[in-house]
């Protein structure tokens, strides 16, 4: 009797032992090569590919395709980079930036090109993240033309990325009278959004958009930056009020899609977030912010959602690219739960860049790592520039001074 | 005066901007892999970057369908084949492309070209000259996925760097036995087909019927003499195939495969075959084709012959032996089980049978079943 129970248990074992083995070969039979294999198409009408569509600013819409030759001349390559540079500004789309760089061809490695070259140059340089390359272009080019307030807003603009903010503000200074004053005013209010006063940079800020004539995509950038400066100031209501009423002008402004969504992800508003961005998959940083408002509604979705960005990560890392460690570091600590990876990353990007986005990240993803000593650098960063964010404050009590 | 300043805003319109600039830039992908006359692969090009260089967009609606992009195809491939170069010690290589349709990558469609070089005299290292799209996206990337001897290296082509040595090592013997290894470990079919022999091994037929065998010494000498026979028909027609002498087409081999496992657990079923042995070898003969397929890749040639098919040989020997270890001692128990001649038996080879059969349609009908 206890000879055939053994036998049986026996079988029992093997059995299922057999069968997982048979799984086993039917489900990893597959090849699970991460590449999608190629496939022709039913139909000709098959639709492959939506071209990007025509620019929204009509004087810009196909410009004349300048062969090689003319591109050997400055003024020609320079109106065809500032074109592409208009697309990339109007799309988003990266693809525009290289193009820029392509007009400019030519005259890229040339150390001492024409100044409106070099201002060009300073612009796709800083786009790519390079932004001491970019400041010395600038440099450059504010030495041959002490008067380009053009190049003086770029450069105020950067040497706010890189936390710099006594050299913004002279920029911003040597502005005055060279251009209408709500760029000095804006110039002037980046600056005091991370240095202590955004209260006043507001209220001026909101003045200056009282003024007559103002172009409605300017309206919409100034308008954001007020939302921006009313976050910090931990006025949410005016900060929600503020990025709506630019999203009711300009519908398609990513900047404050992006903006919108972190405030109400803030306030676990994760629905809304849903509602703001499900058709926004293009692009990853709003597609980041979707994901994380639908992990945490434990969407159907967010598997997919997943899925694609770290696809989209992985290419980039295939390029060899480092732009978008913020957004990455984010990911990691938000979606993947790596908080040692997210610091990682969070703080090589803070060594690139250092605005209130960059140093929050930072410090999030030390605490959740346990390594609040790695981020000391940051906490003193933050310590030393008065940044004003009710956020960053509350993570900040956590780190020792 | 306005658009002047429109422009000053950019600065800070990028800083903005930031957050939106996370689209895919240009890249395109090449997967290649070293072959014993030079290198096989696919090369996926964006359809997006292709139209500024091309022109895709007949009738220029801004919709790109595939009625125009076949229409465009020779050109395409005229155009990608011109801007790829590749070098061996003895001269430049021919370079030919053909489209395989489309594919997608995150950011769109791409056209899939597969691409053939063949160099000159023996192409042990080679330099790959990169020239796409430079021109028209100076931020464009050419993405290499590199597989030489089963390792595969990443490069990546851009402005600054448009060419690449692609340095070829001879494989070691040890990197030999373990392609061996992991060929047959990770081909299910191999070890379904196994499986499927070895299943009966612990019970001795008898009028039609089973009874399980008297002891593990025969059933040890019964799966020795099983697997030699099956190790004897795939070595025997892996050299034939690997030196060109037999060749046969791969869908039908592989579908031949499918098929031998098919047959291998029907007799299990209603058996007909008296002997495993002459199954193992009989069916065997087509398993040693569908191993050659993978020796071909790693590139077979003149000195170097006999060694790497030894070494390929032995790995796949050892994979298999680890197999049998494993499966034995499971079967062993089953043997004086009374249920496992009348149920587990033909389930198992039931179920065996039905993943062959999928195999069987999907491979001769170039069909995807199992996704």
């Amino acid at each position: 009797m206890a000879f055939a129970r053994g036998r049986r248990r026996a079988w029992l074992l093997a059995v299922p032992l057999l069968l997982l083995a048979l799984a086993a070969a039917f489900t990893w039979a597959r090849p699970t090569s991460a590449d999608a294999a190629p496939y022709l198409p039913k139909t000709d009408d098959e639709v492959l590919e939506t071209l990007p569509g025509q620019l929204a600013n009509s004087r810009l819409r196909s410009p004349a395709q300048a062969t090689p030759d003319a591109l050997l001349d400055s003024a020609t390559a320079a109106s065809r980079a500032r074109v592409e540079l208009t697309r990339y500004q109007e799309s988003a789309d990266p693809r525009y930036l290289g193009r820029a760089e392509a007009a400019l061809g030519h005259f890229w490695d040339q150390p001492a090109p024409p100044e409106p070259v070099l201002v060009l140059r300073a612009r796709i340089r800083q786009s790519s993240h390079e932004f001491l390359a970019a400041l010395s272009d600038l440099d450059q080019a504010l030495v041959l033309s002490p008067g380009d307030g053009q190049a003086l807003l770029d450069r105020a603009s950067i040497q706010t990325v890189l936390g710099h903010y006594d050299a913004a503000r002279r920029d911003c200074q040597s502005l005055e009278g060279l251009t209408a004053p709500l760029y000095v005013v804006a110039c002037r209010a980046a600056i005091a959004g991370v240095t202590g006063s955004a209260q006043a940079a507001a209220w001026e800020l909101s003045r200056a958009l009282l003024g007559s004539g103002i172009e409605l995509e300017d309206k919409c950038w100034a308008e954001s930056l007020l939302g921006e400066l009313s976050t910090r100031l931990g006025d949410n209501a005016a900060a929600e009020a503020h990025l709506r009423a630019v999203l009711a002008a300009c519908p398609s402004d990513s900047y404050a899609k992006g903006a919108l969504a972190d405030l109400l992800l803030d306030q676990q508003r994760n629905a809304e977030v849903v509602s703001l961005l499900s058709d926004q998959v293009r692009q990853d940083a709003l597609l980041l912010r979707l994901t994380i408002a639908e992990r945490r509604l434990e969407s159907a979705s967010v598997q997919a959602h997943l899925a694609d960005l770290s696809q989209r990560f992985e290419e980039a890392h295939l390029r060899g690219s480092s732009v978008h460690r913020r957004e990455e570091a984010r990911f990691e600590l938000a979606l993947r739960d790596a908080p040692e990876r997210a610091l990682t990353l969070a703080l090589e990007n803070f060594q690139v860049q250092r605005e209130a986005a960059d140093v929050r990240i930072a410090l999030e993803a030390a605490l959740a790592a346990g390594h609040p000593e790695l981020a000391r650098e940051v906490a003193s960063f933050v310590r030393g520039s008065r940044l004003e964010d009710p956020q960053i404050a509350r993570l900040l009590t956590r780190f020792p001074q | 005066m306005s658009r002047a300043l429109a422009s000053l805003v950019f600065a800070l319109l990028l800083l903005l901007s930031e957050l939106a600039s996370a689209h895919k830039p240009s890249d395109s992908y090449l997967m290649l892999e070293k072959t014993a006359t030079g290198l096989k692969g696919r090369w996926d090009i964006a359809l997006r970057d292709l139209e500024p260089a091309v022109g895709l967009d007949r009738d220029q609606d801004g919709l790109l369908n595939w009625g125009e992009l076949k229409a465009r195809l020779p050109l395409v491939t005229a155009y990608a084949v011109a801007r790829l170069h590749a070098r061996s010690a003895a001269g430049a290589c021919s370079m030919s492309a053909e489209s395989q349709g489309v594919v997608a990558h995150s950011d769109g469609k791409y056209v899939a070209l597969a691409l053939d070089v063949r160099c000159p005299g023996e192409a042990a290292s080679l330099t790959l000259g990169y020239d796409l799209l430079f021109d028209i996206d100076a931020q464009h990337r050419g993405v290499l996925r590199y597989t030489d001897d089963g390792k595969v290296q990443p490069f990546v082509f851009s402005k600054a760097r448009r060419t690449i040595e692609l340095s070829h090592v001879t494989p070691r013997f040890t990197g030999i036995v373990r392609l061996g290894i992991e060929h047959i470990l990770s081909g299910y079919d191999h070890l379904l087909f196994l499986t499927a022999l070895l299943l009966p091994a612990v019970l001795r037929r008898r009028e039609g019927g089973w009874e399980p065998a008297v002891d593990f010494r025969s059933v040890l000498l019964d799966v020795l003499r099983t697997v030699t026979a099956f190790t004897i028909a795939h070595s025997l027609t892996l050299a034939l195939s690997a030196a060109h002498w037999v060749v046969l087409p791969s869908r039908f081999v592989e579908s031949a495969i499918a098929a031998s496992i098919v047959l291998a657990a029907l007799n299990n079923l209603f058996p007909v075959f008296d002997a495993d042995r002459s199954l193992a070898f009989g069916l065997g003969l087509l398993h040693g084709f569908g191993f050659a397929a993978v020796l071909a890749d790693v590139g077979l040639s003149g000195r170097s012959f006999l060694r790497t098919l030894f070494g390929f040989n032995l790995g796949v020997e050892i994979g298999q032996l680890a197999v049998v270890l494993l499966l034995l001692p499971v079967l062993h128990v089953l043997r004086r089980s009374r249920r496992y001649p009348t149920w587990g038996l033909p389930v198992a080879s039931t179920l065996v049978m039905l993943v062959a059969c999928v195999w069987l349609v999907e491979r001769a009908f170039d069909l995807k079943i199992i996704s």
